[in-house]
Order: C-alpha cells, then structure tokens, then sequence
C-alpha cells in the first residue's frame, strides 16, 4: 500500500523578482515498509522537502497524500502518523526528557508512556534528564524515542547519521530494520553518506536544485544511479559529500 | 466544516489537559501566574466599578484589562514552552507556533482560546457588576466619593472572607482536638 506520495509537488520562496523556486515539480511514492533514502548536495532541498510536509503553513502546489489522505486538508490528522527527528525540532530545553513526554505524548492517539520510557531506557537515556543539557546524538535518540512512544507509521529523519560515531549507524540501522518489520512503518531519510545509500536504502532519491533528478529502488536501475541519472547532480553531489570513501 | 468544528470541540480537553500538566511541571510559574491573575482581575473591576467615570472610559478600561490579563495568561505559557522571545509578541500565535508540528490544527486551538476567554469574562461579570451596585449604593447611603467606595466594598469583602476562614479553620482545629 502506497503511504506518502508527492503529486508534482512544487515550492517557490521569495517576491517579485527575486522568488526562487525551492522544489521544482517533484513526484515519487513510497510504499509502507521501506526505507528510503534522499540524497544530496546542501541546500538541494533536501530539509525543505521535510518542512514541506510537516509544515501546516507550507504554500506549495501539487498535493502530498498520505494513503490516500490529502495532507494539507487534514493535517493534524496526518501528524498523528509523523515521528518528525531532526536536529532543527524543538522541544522545550528546560524540561526533562520525562516531562516533555507527559505533557507532549497525550497529544497523539495511541501515545504509550511505557513504551517511550523504556526506549529511553534503551538508549541510556533517563527520563530526569534536561533537553537542553543533550548532546546532539542524545537528542535524536530522544526524538526516536518519542516517535516511537506514538506509534509513528511514518518516519521522517532529517540528516540523522550525519556527523554520528559508527556505533551509532549500526544501532540506528538495526533500530530501522526492526521498526520496518512492522508493514505499516515506513521511513524516509535524508543523508549525505553515500555507503548507507548503497546498502541500506530499499528507494533512494536524488534531489538537485530543487529536482528529483532520479528515483528508484535500490539495484534495479538504481544500482546505477551514479552513471543513470543526471551525470552533472550527482557528480556534484558526490562533490559535496565529505564521507564518501567507497567499500 | 460542522464536523470538524466537532471535532475540535470534542478535542479541547487534549489542550485542557497540556495546560494542567505544563502548570503541574512550573509550579512557581503556576503560582506566579495565578497570583498575577487575582491582583489584575481584582484591580480591573474595581476600577471599573468607580461610579464616576463615562461608560465610554469603562468599556475601554474593561477590554484593556481583560485582554492584558488573558495575554499575561498566553504569555506565560509561551514562556513555560521555551517559545523564542521574538515569537512572544503574539499570545494566540504563541501557542500555535509551540503546537505547530504536533496533531494539533490552528481550529482547535482558536476554540480553546475562545472557551478561556469566556470563562473568564464570565468570572468577570460576576464580580464586577455585583461590586458596582454595591458601592453606588455604598457611596450613596453613607454620602462617601464614589472613587473610594469600591475599595471600602473590597476591603469589607476581604475582612468578612478573613472572619470566614479563620472561623473555618477554627472549627477543623475544634474537630482535630474532639478527634484525638
């Protein structure tokens, strides 16, 4: 079954003349289940395209569904499904990651306090723990955490293994894997690193400029995304990607 | 559009419920907040119950106080929320900017505000007009200013609230003596 899926999507910023387009036209589906990787250089647009769709206010054209549900028309309902992890969301820095998670988790419907604490548990994260005082990985592990703690069916994860030690990748991809074993789950995720591309992603899209310049499944035709799709984006993409050192 | 208004208004208790619990978490905040809310409410209506000024004054010092007070009220809770200070400029846009990317939609927040407000303007009515008549009636029995009066009306309800507590706290201690 088809989860999110852009219908010829476009973002334009700015007025006058200087309005630029953001996202240019952009199309694909993913299906429940898999995990998807967006890759490319900064400012392709690969953040905008996740603040386009959790964003209330976002005036783009084109529609966003969300199995089958027009996001924009009901939007609060869709963010029930969301676990947004990103280092930009913001949580309140001087509460206790315990506190965050009475006062925030009730706002979902099938929000599980246990569940949430024994995550954090997980992570070696405790409750009484201050947001503020988190360091970067702390704190998307807390985001994972509470994603999970609302039974999120769809994962948006913003640049979460950039910068993060390679415990941390093998942890967060076995966390992936066991998330995706659940068929309604499915998580999209931006990254510069072309390794998990190649191994971990079950779809993988490149943005350039704004564009999806391709899209597929992993080792169909994808295998190749290097050579097939637009030679001049993904030569700079690759350009812009610091951990590139190939297996 | 009906149904989602039900929706909404079958959804504000999820909102009800986050403001307890942010007020259970900030407990000196909570208090402050409660606190500030009293004196303001008290010292709003008494100024709008000075027998001599135009009803024009009053109507414009009753909805400057009642909008100051429910923004004071928004603002802390922003505040709680770690809201950036830039965004505090806007009480209503406050909440929603905290609540942005969580299932809640701008309709039902609009209605929770809206239900607050009433609340309190009823709580308002309730004490301000009571404590009009009663000090124009004050003012013209015992021939004092009209000014004056609704400050001797409060401070009679204040010593008769003290004779009452310290009445009922006699009568638990009576109770916890027979008790023992």
């Amino acid at each position: 079954m088809t989860g999110l899926s852009f219908e010829n999507v476009s973002l334009q910023k700015g007025r006058f003349s200087k309005r630029k387009v953001i996202l240019d036209n952009i199309s694909f589906a993913l299906e429940q289940g898999y995990l998807c990787g967006i890759a490319g250089k900064n400012g392709a647009g690969k953040t905008t395209l996740f603040e386009t769709i959790i964003s209330p206010e976002s005036d783009y054209s084109g529609r966003i569904t969300w199995r089958g549900m027009d996001i924009r028309k009901r939007h609060a309902e869709f963010m029930q499904y969301v676990g947004h992890v990103s280092e930009d969301r913001c949580y309140p820095y001087s509460k206790s990651l315990g506190q965050i998670g009475d006062l925030f988790g009730p706002l979902y419907r099938e929000w599980n306090r246990g569940l949430y604490l024994s995550q954090l548990a997980a992570f070696g994260l405790s409750p009484g723990k201050e947001k503020g005082g988190l360091s970067r990985g702390e704190n998307l592990k807390f985001q994972l955490a509470f994603a999970m703690g609302h039974h999120a069916k769809l994962y948006l994860l913003d640049e979460v293994t950039a910068g993060m030690d390679v415990i941390f990748r093998r942890e967060f991809f076995e966390l992936s894997g066991r998330l995706l074993e659940n068929e309604e789950v499915s998580v999209l995720m931006t990254t510069h690193i072309e390794q998990e591309l190649d191994k971990k992603m079950d779809y993988i899209g490149i943005l350039d400029q704004g564009r999806l310049v391709s899209f597929g499944e992993n080792g169909r035709g994808m295998d190749g995304w290097r050579q097939d799709g637009d030679e001049r984006g993904n030569r700079e993409m690759r350009g812009g990607v610091k951990e590139n050192s190939r297996k | 559009m009906e149904g989602k208004l039900q929706e909404s208004e079958g959804q504000i208790s999820r909102l009800e419920h986050f403001e307890k619990m942010l007020q259970e978490q900030d407990d000196t905040m909570y208090l402050l907040r409660r606190i500030l809310k009293w004196v303001c409410l008290l010292i709003s209506v008494t100024v709008c119950s000075f027998t001599d000024i135009g009803q024009g004054r009053r109507l414009l010092a009753t909805v400057a106080m009642v909008m100051n007070i429910f923004t004071m009220g928004l603002l802390s809770m922003a505040y709680t929320l770690d809201v950036p200070v830039a965004m505090r400029r806007n009480a209503v846009f406050n909440l929603y900017e905290a609540l942005k990317y969580f299932p809640v939609d701008r309709l039902e927040i609009y209605m929770f505000l809206r239900k607050r407000l009433l609340r309190f303007l009823s709580l308002y009515g309730a004490l301000a007009f009571p404590l009009r008549l009663m000090a124009e009636a004050l003012a013209g029995s015992l021939g004092i200013s009209s000014l004056v009066a609704p400050l001797v009306v409060w401070l009679m309800l204040a010593a008769a609230g003290g004779v009452m507590i310290r009445v009922g706290m006699a009568r638990r201690y009576r109770k916890k003596v027979r008790s023992l």
